[in-house]
């Protein structure tokens, strides 16, 4: 446990949820972010996904069971709240002309707050590449540098499964690397 | 290190507003945390006793006209009842005439 961590347990067994959720904002918000981020693709999406997410995590904190670390509850939160968008979004049915679901690229390429020509942002098309399951499990933990049990603990899956499916991701990329080269 | 973090991510293609990340933290709490107040709405006070008046005025001309209400005699129908019967045997042509001489004239 870290101090902002334990500062936060504080603050909410002394049912100061207002100041709990100050303190959420204050350490979390821009890592919450790229979580979201991540998952939803768009800056817009991930924006109102970032307040909806701020709103149960309020709502929720009374609620709080200290079983896990706070970080690792309220990115549950976030990812749980990314899920329900994309579920949504795919309701909504925000298809290209010949009928199919936009694919990873063309989504990113589609964001105004997407730079195509960055240097690293043909790795994106790589990432493109994996499943969905495959980029978000290595995104969490390559970028984000969260641990095994995070993830697992954060997507609500098995610690093994979430191994595996990395190693897995790990494997594609390091083979598509060695073919661009 | 999560400067870092955004630094990285903004490498890999991803971009974000000026300044998002300090505006936004404040916004999204001022959202939570300070809803906008509801606005009470002010009605003036002629409103009020024009609307009370109104219904006391209802009220009184109710009562009035249940007080002075005189239901028909019984002859009254008789006859209203006859030249409803007669009308039916009348042309059409004569009808004009016919409910003149008999209804406006006779009875109004």
């Amino acid at each position: 446990m870290n101090l902002t961590e334990d500062h936060i347990r504080e603050l909410l067994q002394a049912s100061k949820y207002e100041r709990a959720l100050t303190e959420i904002v204050s350490a979390f918000h821009e890592s919450m972010y790229w979580v979201i981020r991540k998952l939803v693709l768009r800056h817009e999406d991930a924006n109102d996904v970032l307040q909806n997410t701020y709103v149960r995590i309020f709502k929720g904190l009374p609620k709080f069971r200290y079983q896990s670390a706070v970080k690792t509850w309220c990115y549950r939160i976030a990812y749980n709240e990314s899920m329900r968008h994309l579920e949504q979004q795919k309701k909504r049915g925000q298809l290209l002309p010949d009928g199919n679901f936009p694919d990873y690229w063309t989504q990113l390429c589609a964001d105004p707050y997407f730079d195509a020509h960055q240097a690293d942002a043909h790795f994106q098309q790589l990432l493109g590449e994996l499943t969905e399951d495959q980029r978000m499990v290595f995104s969490m933990k390559y970028y984000d540098e969260l641990k095994f049990t995070e993830i697992a603990a954060v997507t609500g899956r098995n610690v093994n499964a979430i191994k595996t499916t990395y190693y897995a991701a790990k494997t594609a990329l390091t083979q598509q690397l060695k073919t661009a080269v | 290190m999560i400067r870092n973090k955004t630094e990285q991510y903004l490498k890999l293609g991803y971009q974000v507003p000026n300044q998002y990340f300090e505006h936004s933290k404040q916004r999204m709490l001022n959202h939570i945390l300070m809803p906008a107040e509801q606005t009470t709405i002010v009605r003036p006070l002629w409103k009020k006793l024009t609307a009370a008046a109104a219904v006391i005025v209802l009220l009184l001309a109710t009562k009035w006209s249940i007080d002075n209400y005189q239901p028909l005699s019984a002859a009254e129908f008789i006859d209203y009842d006859v030249l409803l019967v007669e009308s039916i045997s009348v042309e059409e042509e004569d009808f004009d005439l016919w409910f003149e001489e008999n209804y406006v004239l006779n009875i109004l």
